[in-house]
C-alpha cells in the first residue's frame, strides 16, 4: 500500500510550484468545479425524464401537458448544461489558465 | 524552445483538462453506475464487462497519440527551423552551389513530417472505431439481457431506456480514466523539467550582504587574478596585476586567445572572480551589488545584439526618460546619427525580421550608442569597432574620448591606430601581461607590441 501511494504522492508533489496559481484564482476555479458538478448532476437527470416518458407511453397514461412539461424540462436542462459548461471551460481550459 | 512549449502544454493539459476529466470521470462515472445499480444490479455488472478493456485501450492508445503528437510537433519545429535557416543563408548556399543539397535536407525533413503525421493519423483512426466496438459490445449485452428482463417485467421499459442512457453516459468516464492517467504522468514529467529550470540558481549573484555603494568613480585594480574555464587545462588569465586610475583610457591588445575578453568579462562580473582579486574604487567587486556594478559599466561586446524593435528602443534599451538631446549626442558620438537620418522613419524605424537590416558596422555603432547613452563611469569596448573602416573608427574614438575625458575607458582592439591613442596599453600573451606602457615606450621595447605593430603596418602597405 505504501509503495502504491508513494509514486502517486510524488507525482502530485511535482505540481506544487503551481500552488500560487490555484490560490490566486481559487474563486474562479471553485466556481468552475461547482459548475462541473452541476453539469454532471443535470446530465444524470435526463435519463430519469426519458424513463418517465417511456413508462407513461407504455402504460398509455401519457397526457399532452405532461409530455410538454417533460420536454420543456429537458430543454431547460440542456440550456443549463450549456451555461455551466462555459463556467467550467473558462478557468480550467480557457484563457484564465494563462495567467 | 519547442521542448519548453511542449512541457508547458503538458502541464497545462494535466492541470486543466486533466483535472476536469478526473473530477468529471469520477463523479459522473460513480453516479451513473449508482443509477444503473438502482435499476438492476445484475444488468449493471454484466454490461460493465467491457469497461476495463476500454480504460486499458484508452490508456495505451492515448499514450501513443501523445507521443505521436510530440514527435510531429518536434519535426515541424525542425522543419521550420531548417527552412528559416535556408532562407537566411540563401546567399551562402548559392555561392557554394549547394542548392540541391539544401533542397534534399528540407525534403528529407518534410518526408519525415509526412510519415509521422500518417502514423499519428493511423493511431487516431484506430482509436475511435475500437472505442465504438467495445462500447457497443456493452450495449449489445444490455439489449439482449435487459430486453429479457423487460419482457419478464423485472424492469419497466422506462428503466430499460434509462439504463441505456446511463451506459452511454458512462462511455466518457471510462475513456477519461485511461486518458487522465497519461495526462497526469506526462504533465508530471514536464513539470519536473520545468522545476529544474525554475530551481536553477544563478552562478553569479550578490554576496549575502553586499555593501551599498552610492556611485562609482571608475578606478580599477586587479591583484593576482587567475581564471580557468571549466574543463580547460590552462588558466585563461594567469596572476594578472593591473591598476587603472579613474578617468584613464587603457587599451588591451594581444593575439587571439590571450585572455583579453576574459579580463573584460570579469570586470562587470559576467565571469566570477576569486575574492580579493578585482577591485573597483578600492572595493572588492564581489562586495558591490551586481545591479550597482553593472549599472555603472557600459559594455560593448564582440557579438553585437540588435533586438527586433525600433532603432530608438534598441539604443534606449528600457530607459524611457533619456532626454532627446542626450540620445542624439550618443548617436553622434557613435557616428550613427547621419545613417539614421537616411531612414524614412528615422529613429522609429523598425529593425529585425519585419524591419530593415543594418550592416555589421551600423550594428556595432548602434550598440556603442546604447552603451554611451547612460554615460557610465566605466566604458568597455571589446573589439567593438572591428567592422568599421579605420577612418570611421578614428572619428568615433575621437568623439568618445573627447566626451569621456574624465571617465574610465577600457578598449580592446586589434588596430594599432586605435591603441596608439590611449593613455596606456596592456599587452597580453597566453593569459599573462607581458608589456605595459604607452605607444612610444612599447615600440621602443621591441617586444610583442612592436611586432604586432610592424605586422599591421606591413599588411596596410600591401593592401
Amino acid at each position: 500500500m505504501k509503495n502504491f501511494h508513494r509514486p502517486f504522492a510524488e507525482t502530485f508533489k511535482t505540481f506544487l510550484p503551481l500552488k500560487q496559481y490555484f490560490v490566486r484564482n481559487w474563486q474562479a476555479l471553485a466556481i468552475g468545479l461547482l459548475s462541473l458538478l452541476i453539469v454532471d448532476f443535470l446530465q444524470l437527470l435526463i435519463p430519469l425524464i426519458i424513463k418517465r416518458v417511456f413508462d407513461l407511453l407504455t402504460t398509455k397514461t401519457a397526457e399532452i401537458e405532461v409530455l410538454l412539461e417533460l420536454g420543456t424540462a429537458i430543454l431547460v436542462i440542456a440550456l443549463m448544461i450549456s451555461f455551466f459548461s462555459i463556467r467550467v471551460e473558462a478557468p480550467y481550459i480557457g484563457p484564465l489558465q494563462k495567467s | 524552445m519547442a521542448k519548453a512549449i511542449n512541457d508547458i502544454n503538458g502541464v497545462r493539459m494535466a492541470t486543466g483538462m486533466g483535472l476536469v476529466a478526473l473530477v468529471d470521470g469520477l463523479v459522473l462515472g460513480t453516479a451513473a453506475i449508482g443509477f444503473m445499480m438502482s435499476i438492476s444490479l445484475k444488468l449493471t455488472l454484466i454490461s460493465l464487462i467491457p469497461a476495463p478493456v476500454i480504460v486499458l485501450l484508452t490508456k495505451i492508445l492515448t499514450r501513443r497519440m501523445s507521443a505521436g503528437f510530440e514527435s510531429v510537433q518536434n519535426t515541424f519545429s525542425d522543419l521550420t527551423e531548417q527552412v528559416r535557416e535556408a532562407f537566411a543563408g540563401i546567399r551562402v548556399i548559392k555561392a557554394y552551389n549547394r542548392e540541391e543539397w539544401e533542397y534534399q535536407r528540407v525534403r528529407t525533413l518534410g518526408r519525415k513530417y509526412i510519415s509521422e503525421n500518417m502514423h499519428l493519423a493511423r493511431t487516431l483512426g484506430f482509436f475511435f472505431p475500437m472505442m465504438a466496438v467495445f462500447t457497443n459490445i456493452g450495449l449489445a449485452i444490455l439489449i439482449w439481457l435487459g430486453g429479457q428482463l423487460t419482457i419478464l417485467g423485472d424492469i419497466t421499459p422506462g428503466d430499460f431506456v434509462a439504463f441505456i442512457s446511463y451506459l452511454n453516459l458512462l462511455t466518457w468516464p471510462m475513456m477519461a480514466m485511461g486518458w487522465v492517467t497519461n495526462l497526469i504522468q506526462r504533465g508530471s514529467a514536464s513539470m519536473r523539467r520545468i522545476n529544474r529550470i525554475l530551481d536553477e540558481v544563478p552562478e553569479i549573484k550578490d554576496t549575502a550582504q553586499p555593501r551599498f555603494m552610492p556611485g562609482i568613480r571608475g578606478e580599477i585594480s586587479i591583484k593576482g587574478l587567475s581564471i580557468r574555464y571549466p574543463g580547460k587545462k590552462d588558466d585563461a588569465l594567469k596572476d594578472v596585476d593591473m591598476e587603472m586610475e579613474a578617468g584613464e583610457t587603457v587599451a588591451v591588445v594581444g593575439p587571439v586567445g590571450s585572455g583579453k575578453t576574459t579580463l573584460l568579462n570579469a570586470i562587470p562580473r559576467l565571469l566570477d572572480v576569486p575574492a580579493g582579486t578585482l577591485f573597483v574604487d578600492g572595493r572588492d567587486i564581489r562586495e558591490i551589488p551586481l545591479k550597482t556594478l553593472r549599472k555603472n559599466i557600459g559594455f560593448v561586446t564582440q557579438d553585437v545584439f540588435i533586438f527586433s524593435d525600433t532603432l530608438r528602443n534598441n539604443v534606449l534599451f528600457g530607459r524611457p526618460n533619456v532626454p532627446e538631446e542626450d540620445l542624439e549626442a550618443a548617436l553622434r558620438a557613435a557616428n550613427i546619427f547621419e545613417d539614421i537620418q537616411e531612414f524614412e522613419n528615422g529613429l522609429d524605424t523598425l529593425l529585425g525580421e519585419r524591419g530593415i537590416t543594418l550592416s555589421g558596422g551600423q550594428r556595432q555603432r548602434l550598440t556603442i550608442a546604447r552603451a554611451l547613452i547612460s554615460d557610465p563611469p566605466i566604458l568597455i569596448l571589446d573589439d567593438a569597432l572591428s567592422m568599421v573602416d579605420t577612418r570611421t573608427e578614428e572619428r568615433i574614438l575621437n568623439r568618445i574620448l573627447g566626451l569621456r575625458r574624465q571617465k574610465t575607458n577600457l578598449i580592446v582592439s586589434h588596430r594599432v591606430s586605435t591603441v596608439s591613442r590611449t593613455d596606456r596599453t596592456v599587452v597580453f600573451e597566453q593569459g599573462e601581461i607581458v608589456e605595459i606602457g604607452n605607444h612610444k615606450a612599447l615600440l621602443k621595447q621591441r617586444g610583442l607590441y612592436a611586432s604586432l605593430y610592424e605586422k599591421q603596418i606591413l599588411e596596410q602597405e600591401l593592401e
